[in-house]
């Protein structure tokens, strides 16, 4: 009996050392690859840029960047694996762009082959790049040491607290494969000498149809429900607001007000003709108005919330208007359909069909909570 | 014919046990992937079926422990006997055990997987089997009591993990759980079916009752058990539907795992690296209880040395796992399993019960008359 247990345990032992010995990777022997590029070539071809952490401490720059010209994007890793001095992992990229042309000839191959990989985590930033992202990714900042990881964290940055709506891998993936929503990405523009999230793209399945700017951006995160403490500035005709105004002027007053929080409803109200209605609850800040507006009245304040919600309501109409144009479903109407209606059968076509015919209705209403420290 | 106690007391353990047993036992691999087969039968519905799947089991567990009452506490093997005759009594229990060395080789085999697609690819197969079998045999050759205290700590890790999966609830659409009920019965009852292979296991309650010290309380704790598993699937289900969008989840493998790979910690980016080879605690309970329970039926009815057997079941399993190549196999083995493991957990448990009832019926009835 003893000799036996004896036995087991080495069997044990040696297992446990046996299991040691699989795959080792030593981290100073890897070229970690933090953010990749995808140019769509002519003839299907990819031209896949990859930003490597330099693993030589000694040099000034943090990150180098490597490119090649391949078929798949996998087929780029082995070429880039033979043009460095360490072997290339995939497991930290943290950022994948692709530019507009591949954009528009659809990135689902792209997408789906990085989730093949059990390495690449769904928290995978995607992004589009206003022009080729060899260039975006390659070039020289001065004041950027390491642009892979400056990307992850200025798109990080802009989702968590300002109107860049989600776009991990897991976001875009479900939002295509789902029968009512479409994916939306941010775009990067190169600018000089530094980056910037110039917009966001809308897609039509896995192509993209179109792009809205920053202020529509806003309001797309604040129909989708995701929007977060963010300033949105509003112009509001002069005439609208005269019985308060102390000077008299022609032109706007911009207004500048934060989200504090807000609820959106998106209803079916009609099934033939299609019709939603969207009510959105908004609770305001007020941060700054270009002129000087009587508060001391009770009516004042109603008249102000009043315009907010209207000059919003043009501008979610305008927006929502748009995406029909492009076909794009990228609020989500028809998760509600899909939601809302019993043995609908609803498929992609479908929906995109009836959704360009839909009528949307907006509906806001601004609660003025304050108006900063003073009136 | 009935079995003397021939388990020694030491052997017996409380009734609360069963808590940790059977869950355990339950919980496995299925558990990885087992929500796409669901949603391909009842959509967005496939709650309910997971619900109707929990209910079921527990009306069949009732009716195991009432066919044990009313057998004189004997387990599966004796119940056999009594009622089929030595024979084919005998004959069934070896189907029985059949079922459960395929079912450990598919537990073997799906873990194997799981490890090689997600963290080691190029991980031989022999190698992580040998070291699950060595592990089996060890606990097996312990007894009920090492069985027991690995599910224990397997109990934990579940409820532990169960924990993490609040993380990908802030990728919800709750609303992809509308409109409730928009599939039909046969849907329903369809999905509730596959859930086969993920929810069996409960039966080695035929095989453990004998053991438990506190009989009365078995009932309730075995139900307390099955609740804790039902509702846990039922958690993982709900969070599947409401994460993964329509065709996204027909799509993915292992629906579970990849709940895990959106978790993001500042000091561990990709938890599920850690979850999957934890997961070893769990699988393994469940692998040496079904051991456990073939070494008991080949002593029993062959009277085979239990060593012996022990490490014959686990060259057995070890060879049988290295067999099954690629995916689609496993898949095979598992669907094969799942449709098994429907007719050996639900319907023939149903069978003996009400032959149980039949045959008390008739000896009650040959009593009157020859009184």
């Amino acid at each position: 009996m003893k000799s036996m247990w004896k036995i087991a345990v080495l069997i044990i032992i040696s297992l446990c050392l046996l299991v040691g010995c699989v795959g080792t990777s030593v981290l100073e022997k890897l070229g970690l690859s933090v953010a990749v590029g995808f140019d769509g070539l002519p003839n299907n071809k990819l031209n896949v840029t990859s930003v490597i952490l330099n693993p030589t401490t000694e040099s000034a720059k943090k990150s180098k960047v490597i490119s090649t010209i391949a078929n798949s994007s996998k087929g780029a890793r082995i070429k880039i694996n033979s043009m460095i001095s360490h072997s290339s992992v995939s497991g930290q990229i943290r950022v994948v762009i692709f530019d507009d042309q591949l954009g528009k000839a659809g990135v689902s191959d792209v997408v789906e082959n990085l989730t093949r990989d059990p390495f690449l985590g769904d928290s995978i930033y995607l992004a589009m790049s206003n022009g080729s992202a060899h260039e975006l990714l390659s070039h020289n900042y001065p004041q950027i040491p390491d642009i892979g990881t400056h990307l992850y964290e200025m798109i990080q940055q802009h989702i968590e607290d300002d109107w860049v709506p989600s776009c991990t891998v897991q976001d875009y993936r479900s939002a295509m494969y789902s029968i009512g929503s479409d994916a939306v990405l941010p775009i990067l523009m190169k600018k000089d000498d530094s980056v910037e999230i110039s917009g966001l793209v809308l897609f039509r399945n896995d192509k993209a149809v179109g792009t809205i700017g920053q202020s529509e951006g806003y309001l797309l995160k604040l129909l989708r429900g995701k929007q977060k403490e963010y300033l949105q500035e509003i112009g509001i005709d002069r005439i609208e607001l005269e019985p308060h105004l102390v000077s008299h002027k022609g032109g706007k007053v911009r207004v500048v007000i934060s989200n504090i929080g807000s609820k959106v409803r998106i209803r079916l109200t009609s099934m033939k003709p299609l019709q939603f209605q969207v009510h959105v609850h908004m609770n305001v800040e007020l941060q700054e108005i270009t002129d000087r507006y009587d508060f001391s009245k009770n009516e004042a304040k109603k008249l102000l919330e009043k315009k907010i919600g209207e000059e919003l309501q043009k501008e979610t109409d305008q927006l929502i208007q748009k995406l029909q144009r492009m076909n794009s479903d990228a609020v989500g109407f028809g998760n509600v359909y899909r939601s809302s209606v019993r043995n609908a059968h609803l498929t992609r076509d479908k929906w995109g069909e009836k959704y360009q015919k839909a009528k949307i209705q907006t509906q806001f209403h601004v609660n003025l909570i304050r108006t900063g420290t003073i009136e | 014919m009935t079995n003397p106690e021939h388990t020694p007391a030491k052997y017996h353990f409380k009734a609360y046990m069963l808590l940790f047993l059977i869950p355990s036992v339950q919980i496995g691999v299925g558990i990885f992937g087992f929500q796409r087969y669901i949603y391909k039968e009842s959509g967005h519905d496939a709650w309910i079926s997971v619900i109707l799947a929990g209910i079921v089991t527990h009306i069949v567990m009732w009716m195991m422990i009432t066919t044990m009452k009313k057998n004189n506490d004997d387990d599966l093997y004796d119940i056999h006997c009594t009622l089929f005759g030595k024979w084919i009594g005998n004959a069934l229990s070896v189907v029985i055990m059949l079922y459960f060395i395929t079912n450990m080789t598919a537990i073997v085999r799906t873990y194997i997987e799981a490890v090689q697609s997600w963290i080691f690819p190029d991980f031989p197969t022999w190698l992580l089997g040998l070291i699950l079998v060595v592990l089996m045999v060890y606990g097996s050759l312990g007894g009920i009591r090492v069985v027991l205290q690995l599910s224990f700590i397997s109990f934990i890790m579940i409820a532990a993990t169960t924990i993490l999966f609040y993380y990908p609830l802030q990728y919800a659409d709750w609303r992809r759980l509308l409109p409730v009920y928009d599939t039909t019965v046969q849907h329903l009852v369809a999905g509730a079916m596959k859930m086969g292979f993920t929810i069996a296991g409960f039966e080695v309650i035929f095989f453990l009752y004998t053991l438990v010290k506190d009989k009365d309380k078995a009932l309730r704790y075995a139900q307390g058990s099955i609740l804790f598993s039902n509702l846990l699937y039922l958690i993982i289900m709900v969070i599947s539907i409401v994460y993964f969008s329509e065709n996204q989840m027909p799509k993915t493998i292992w629906g579970s795992i990849n709940l895990l790979k959106i978790i993001k910690y500042p000091f561990l980016e990709r938890i599920e690296f850690i979850a999957i080879p934890f997961w070893m605690f769990v699988v393994l309970p469940g692998f040496m209880m079904l051991a456990w329970i073939l070494v008991r039926g080949t002593t029993r009815i062959f009277k085979w040395n239990q060593k012996l057997t022990i490490y014959g079941i686990a060259a057995v399993v070890l060879i049988a796992s290295t067999c099954f190549q690629n995916r689609r196999q496993i898949d095979q083995l598992n669907d094969y399993i799942g449709q098994y493991s429907v007719v050996i957990s639900y319907y023939y448990p149903c069978l003996l019960f009400i032959m149980t009832y039949v045959r008390q019926w008739w000896k009650d009835h040959k009593g009157s008359k020859e009184s």
